[in-house]
């Protein structure tokens, strides 16, 4: 390849495989990646691109500031951030939804939704491990309330009294269900996005845009989750 | 107080050691030198003014990263977050009865908020505004001398992105989309949220042919001919007008030597609701953040209730040099002679003499022997050690 390396940041976890079998089938990635996970850079002479391993919440800083080119980040990730990165392409794939959840026990409470609630007990604890995509949540409603944040296990926080209800990701729903919770309000959906550095995206244009091309190509051949 | 040789610093400011120091006073230098060689005259404003005389005129994104303070008096004030907005204060008020257009120029630091704990608060600008002009003739000028600034800086490489805020306008209205589809595609292009813009398109009642020319819209890039690809969409006057503007000023870049550097694309916005004709931005390579933005700002004057056309640009001080910085710094400065000697009257004279024939001197000021002087001298990598008897 006479092009400079493109740096393609790449999302630990959930993301990963998907990615992985996305880039594999474009033509993109030739060897398999490192199985043991160790190595956090890998390059792929053949395609020209240099992969990273990053944490998944960490893919809009490596391209926010130019240290990768192009990255695959859940909108999730991306909405919390609010970092200034080009999103190129919906890879339809990895979806998930935002959603208010509140103690099954609890939900006639909310049959007037959350307002309902407000306007009848007055405040609102909102548990989250979003607070940014919550806080909008709650101003685009014009509901008062207070964002708890959290590192992860949402669910308990309105078990043991600390928030009324939560805001958080969620796919099958299990999680919601094991913890006796039931969701009233969905908020935004989330799905993988190709996502690009702005001053990558204009001036090797044309590299990316064709990386763009060959991913949509492949998408939604049944190999995505 | 006890110190260890550590004192905290506030995140998101630093110091510049003599070698980056060098290489930004050169640089503001040259760019000063430029900008003057065009007409353009320095001007400084206060560090901090009234917040309420200033933040009122500015939009949005701006606002959202406004450092506020209260003085000893109860006053909230602010400490400015670009020049802009303080010269466009300066021309519709002191300056107001003077000759139009006036060109003004600036090396300053500015100070942005932002939420992230750490992030830079502290930003070096140099740039130019263009005041009481809003030809074609005036655009061409902000735009050649941003070209020719990034030419100056030794940055090499460089492209610089060419967009009209009215032209994108006209094209939005005239393929289809309804107004307030016209509004989320200016929302969903400044966010460079390529995936709502797709969404958008095909969800919009749009015919077949503006249906496919708007999806590839956002990768129109190129010269001035990818503008024949939309300008069957432009009715509305403004629109025209900004096209014709946007074709005149390409007309005289190139005819300055500026082609491969130069390229349009009409999906540039750099924000909502504050640009109003030409806007560009500049990128270098390696560099993750544009280096310079700038552009029309028509209405930006009359908030201050002088209606005046303007346009300008801001270069980036820190990100040029950042791109500099991968091409490596240079060395910290070493004087071109030592001087050392037991007769400091001799020493200062001989000093004297040397430098008014352009030479730098550093003076042994240090009563070390002679021998230790020379070490010192030579490990600093003076060329010329000189020993007074």
């Amino acid at each position: 390849m006479s092009q400079a390396m493109i740096t393609f940041a790449l999302p630990k976890g959930r993301l990963l495989e998907i990615a992985r079998s996305l880039l594999q089938e474009a033509g993109l990635m030739h060897n398999s990646m490192d199985e043991n996970g160790r190595r956090l850079i890998c390059v792929d002479e053949e395609a020209g691109i240099r992969y990273l391993i990053c944490r998944a919440a960490d893919v809009p800083t490596f391209i926010e500031n130019g240290a990768a080119d192009l990255g695959i980040a859940g909108k999730d990730v991306i909405l919390e951030q609010g970092k200034d990165i080009c999103e190129l392409l919906d890879l339809q794939a990895g979806a998930c939804r935002f959603m208010v959840a509140v103690p099954a026990e609890r939900q006639q409470d909310f049959a007037g939704g959350l307002s309902g609630y407000v306007a009848r007990y007055g405040q609102l604890r909102v548990a989250t491990k979003f607070p940014r995509v919550a806080q909008s949540y709650l101003y685009s409603q014009g509901l008062p309330g207070e964002i708890i944040k959290l590192s992860g296990n949402v669910e308990l926080a309105p078990l043991v009294g600390l928030a009324e209800v939560i805001i958080d990701l969620v796919s099958s729903g299990r999680t919601l269900k094991e913890n006796n919770l039931v969701p009233v309000a969905e908020i935004a959906g989330a799905t993988a996005r190709l996502v690009a550095n702005r001053v990558a995206y204009r001036l090797k244009f044309e590299r990316l845009a064709a990386i763009a091309m060959a991913i949509r190509s492949v998408m939604g051949r049944g190999n995505s989750v | 107080m006890e110190n260890s040789g550590t004192v905290l610093m506030p995140g998101g400011v630093r110091d510049l050691l003599p070698a980056e120091a060098q290489c930004k006073r050169e640089l503001e230098n040259r760019l000063l030198a430029l900008f003057a060689s065009w007409g353009y005259q320095e001007v400084v404003t206060p560090t901090f003014e009234y917040y309420e005389a200033l933040a009122p005129a500015m939009g949005a994104l701006l606002h959202d990263h406004l450092y506020r303070f209260i003085d000893d008096r109860g006053q909230i004030m602010l400490l400015r977050p670009d020049m802009t907005t303080p010269i466009a204060r300066l021309v519709s008020t002191r300056l107001r009865d003077q000759q139009l257009p006036q060109r003004f120029c600036y090396v300053t630091n500015i100070f942005r908020r932002d939420d992230q704990a750490g992030q830079q608060r502290e930003y070096y600008q140099a740039g130019v505004e263009l005041l009481g002009a809003a030809s074609p003739s005036a655009d061409a000028e902000a735009l050649n001398l941003a070209g020719e600034a990034l030419r100056l800086s030794g940055i090499g490489e460089f492209r610089l992105a060419v967009g009209q805020v009215d032209v994108l306008s006209g094209v939005l209205e005239g393929s289809g989309f309804s107004e307030p589809e016209q509004e989320q595609a200016k929302q969903a292009l400044s966010h460079k949220d390529l995936v709502a813009w797709e969404r958008l398109v095909s969800s919009a009642r749009l015919n077949s042919a503006s249906q496919e020319i708007m999806a590839n819209l956002p990768y129109l890039h190129g010269g001035i001919e990818v503008l024949e690809q939309v300008d069957g969409f432009i009715s509305n006057p403004r629109a025209q007008d900004g096209l014709a503007g946007l074709r005149q000023v390409w007309r005289i870049l190139t005819d300055c030597g500026f082609r491969e550097e130069l390229y349009i694309d009409l999906t540039l916005l750099r924000g909502l609701n504050y640009y109003t004709g030409i806007v560009f931005e500049g990128y270098a390579p390696g560099v993750g953040y544009p280096i310079c933005g700038g552009g029309r700002y028509d209405e930006l004057l009359s908030r201050f209730g002088f209606p005046c056309p303007a346009t300008g640009f801001a270069l980036s001080i820190e990100k040029i040099i950042a791109a500099l910085e991968k091409k490596g710094l240079p060395e910290d400065g070493v004087p071109d002679y030592f001087l050392a000697g037991t007769d400091s009257c001799q020493l200062f004279k001989k000093a004297k003499a040397l430098r008014s024939a352009g030479y730098s001197v550093e003076i042994a000021v240090n009563s070390l022997p002679v021998a230790e002087a020379i070490a010192y001298a030579s490990r600093k990598g003076i060329p010329h050690i000189i020993v007074e008897d």
